[in-house]
């Protein structure tokens, strides 16, 4: 009877761990120090973010400042690690709000059908059919430059992809075996849709969401860089990079270090997606 | 108890209905079985039953559970009779269970959703239903998933969430087809256990005349949509009225087949085929000009209800069915 259920496996032989394994240890490592920068920028850098030091103004890496200063020598370390939470945060937040919104919008229009089907998915349709960057370029500009119409704008362009996925994998699982068996069980439609709708759905959704943050983080900083987003003095790595510009070939270190924030974080969400859809199982 | 009359089901885009002036009771205590080929509607008919046929079908007639329409109840009122007042038990209990819950997890589901039984009395409900559907070492069978449990297991595991709430009425779509034949009969065997021990009917879909002669009081042969024949097990499987029920015993009929097994000649109609007349005279070898016209009208003969212009053609032929168990 039932061997599975007993611990019978025989040992499995040592083999290489695979390249996006060893990859994706790096990349959660990464993730994981940034986060803690995020939560406490603090444990980074002791100076202040916006301290001016005029008598220090782009002065390259030293003790005092492990990463160089800017054009008003403000510290590049503190600015950076300041910077997360702002850049990180408004990308974290920006795709929260594209999951909930989504979920919601695609679980409702997958599972009733119909007209309300239709009439939403049109809706969908008419987000998704502006070239995405430019409705927030559109938008941060008619709301005014700041880091909160560029979340607004890149939440707003966002979503509709959500919806689209959700509401595919709810229209397949409606029909599927064990939903119309929980339906024949009369459960209630809450439930049905919350444990056996939403649950086979949640694995596609974190896949999409984790590497989702990473391009978000890129528009963000990409806004922030057009001077959409972020004003000074606030920190954040799109405006770093703005303002780093006019000194591209004397202070290396102003652009450099910003981009490879970006860029760091990016690849290593974008790594930690892939590991997640190629684990086998739940 | 619950009385089917004159159900048709269209779905939307074929031009045939699934179901068509479908008539059928079924008693506390007596197991009626459908039987039928692929696509003849006997699963659209289990599914009505619990009004799961999704919003693109056209209903006409009625399903009355105790004089209540089925058709026109309430979302609430509805949700109360499935699981509660009409059990259902699927074809394949691998997708009838959620992949990603223990079966006793999906059990005590069941069980909370109808009653307010806190979580531990609930899962203690589901351990005992699973002992009596008699599954051993039910508390690891409980802590297992799906995928974890042998079919038989597995199909008792589905029957004990069915009946978990002491349904009067018993649905079951095809229980046996995905076991082999050991395992099947003695499904059915525990099947017929149960049903006597609660005093419940049972309604059980097959495609099986083996499945019939094991367990149905009453059967009702379905051929493309319409209820060829309806009448008490016995009566039926020994003096077939309905020639397409003649030929599904000779097709079974092994010994009088002497090693060459007889199928039924061609196949059955599709949906997007229209049928004037009767809907199984394209293949049968006693049909005439009549049958290819007129729809046949149900006639009562004695106590089965034969839909055939010529019921009488194939009365007083002794059949012999093999029993799997």
């Amino acid at each position: 009877m039932s061997a599975a259920a007993e611990n019978s496996r025989p040992p499995r032989p040592w083999r290489m761990p695979a390249l996006l394994d060893v990859f994706a240890v790096v990349a959660i490592v990464l993730l994981v120090l940034l986060a803690i920068v995020v939560i406490a920028p603090g444990i980074f850098s002791a100076r202040n973010p916006l301290a001016l030091e005029i008598s220090a103004r782009l002065h390259g890496l030293s003790d005092a400042h492990p990463l160089g200063t800017d054009e008003l020598g403000r510290d590049l370390l503190a600015r950076i690690a300041y910077g997360a939470r702002n850049s990180v945060g408004v990308s974290l937040l920006i795709v929260v709000i594209a999951v909930v919104v989504g979920l919601v919008w695609g679980t409702i229009a997958g599972w009733f059908g119909g007209w309300l089907d239709a009439m939403m998915m049109r809706i969908v349709d008419m987000f998704l059919a502006f070239p995405a960057f430019v409705l927030a370029m559109a938008l941060a500009a008619a709301l005014g430059p700041s880091l909160t119409s560029v979340a607004i704008a890149l939440a707003a362009v966002w979503w509709p992809g959500y919806a689209r996925l959700v509401r595919g994998s709810v229209i397949a699982l409606r029909s599927s075996g064990h939903v119309v068996a929980a339906q024949a069980q009369g459960l209630p439609t809450s439930r049905i849709i919350w444990r056996h709708v939403l649950r086979f759905i949640w694995r596609d959704v974190n896949v999409r969401a984790t590497a989702d943050v990473g391009y978000a983080l890129m528009a963000v900083t990409a806004l922030s860089f057009l001077g959409l987003g972020a004003q000074s003095p606030t920190p954040e790595w799109g405006l770093l990079i703005r303002s780093s510009a006019a000194y591209f070939y004397t202070a290396w270190w102003y652009m450099a270090f910003p981009g490879l924030a970006v860029t760091l974080t990016a690849v290593s969400l974008s790594i930690l997606g892939d590991w997640i859809a190629a684990r086998p199982g739940r | 108890m619950l009385k089917i009359s004159n159900l048709t089901v269209g779905y939307s885009r074929s031009l045939r209905p699934a179901l068509n002036g479908v008539s059928l009771e079924v008693g506390t205590g007596e197991v009626v079985c459908v039987v039928g080929e692929s696509g003849s509607g006997k699963s659209t008919l289990a599914l009505a039953c619990l009004r799961l046929l999704g919003s693109d079908v056209e209903i006409g007639g009625t399903i009355e559970l105790d004089g209540r329409n089925i058709f026109s109840l309430s979302a609430a009122e509805l949700r109360n009779v499935r699981g509660r007042e009409i059990g259902f038990v699927n074809q394949d209990a691998l997708s009838s269970f959620s992949a990603y819950w223990t079966v006793g997890e999906q059990i005590a589901e069941t069980i909370e959703a109808h009653t307010n039984l806190p979580r531990r009395i609930a899962w203690e409900r589901t351990l005992d239903q699973l002992a009596s559907v008699r599954i051993d070492n039910p508390e690891r069978i409980a802590r297992s998933y799906p995928h974890e449990l042998s079919g038989g297991q597995r199909q008792r595991a589905a029957l004990a969430m069915g009946l978990a709430l002491r349904p009067r009425i018993l649905i079951a779509d095809e229980p046996t087809s995905a076991l082999d034949v050991t395992t099947a009969s003695h499904l059915l065997a525990l099947l017929r256990q149960l049903q006597r021990e609660y005093s419940i009917g049972v309604l059980l879909i097959t495609h099986d005349l083996r499945v019939v002669e094991a367990v149905a009081d009453r059967v009702a042969v379905m051929y493309a949509g319409i209820l060829g024949e309806v009448g008490a097990r016995d009566e039926v499987l020994r003096r077939p009225r309905f020639p397409y029920t003649r030929a599904l015993i000779d097709s079974l009929d092994l010994e009088r087949a002497r090693g060459s097994l007889k199928g039924v000649p061609g196949v059955p109609p599709g949906l997007s085929e229209t049928l004037p007349g009767c809907p199984f005279a394209p293949r049968c070898t006693r049909a005439e000009d009549i049958c290819q016209r007129m729809s046949p009208a149900p006639v009562t003969i004695g106590e089965t209800v034969v839909r055939c212009h010529f019921p009488d053609s194939v009365e007083g032929v002794e059949v012999h069915v093999h029993s799997v168990g």
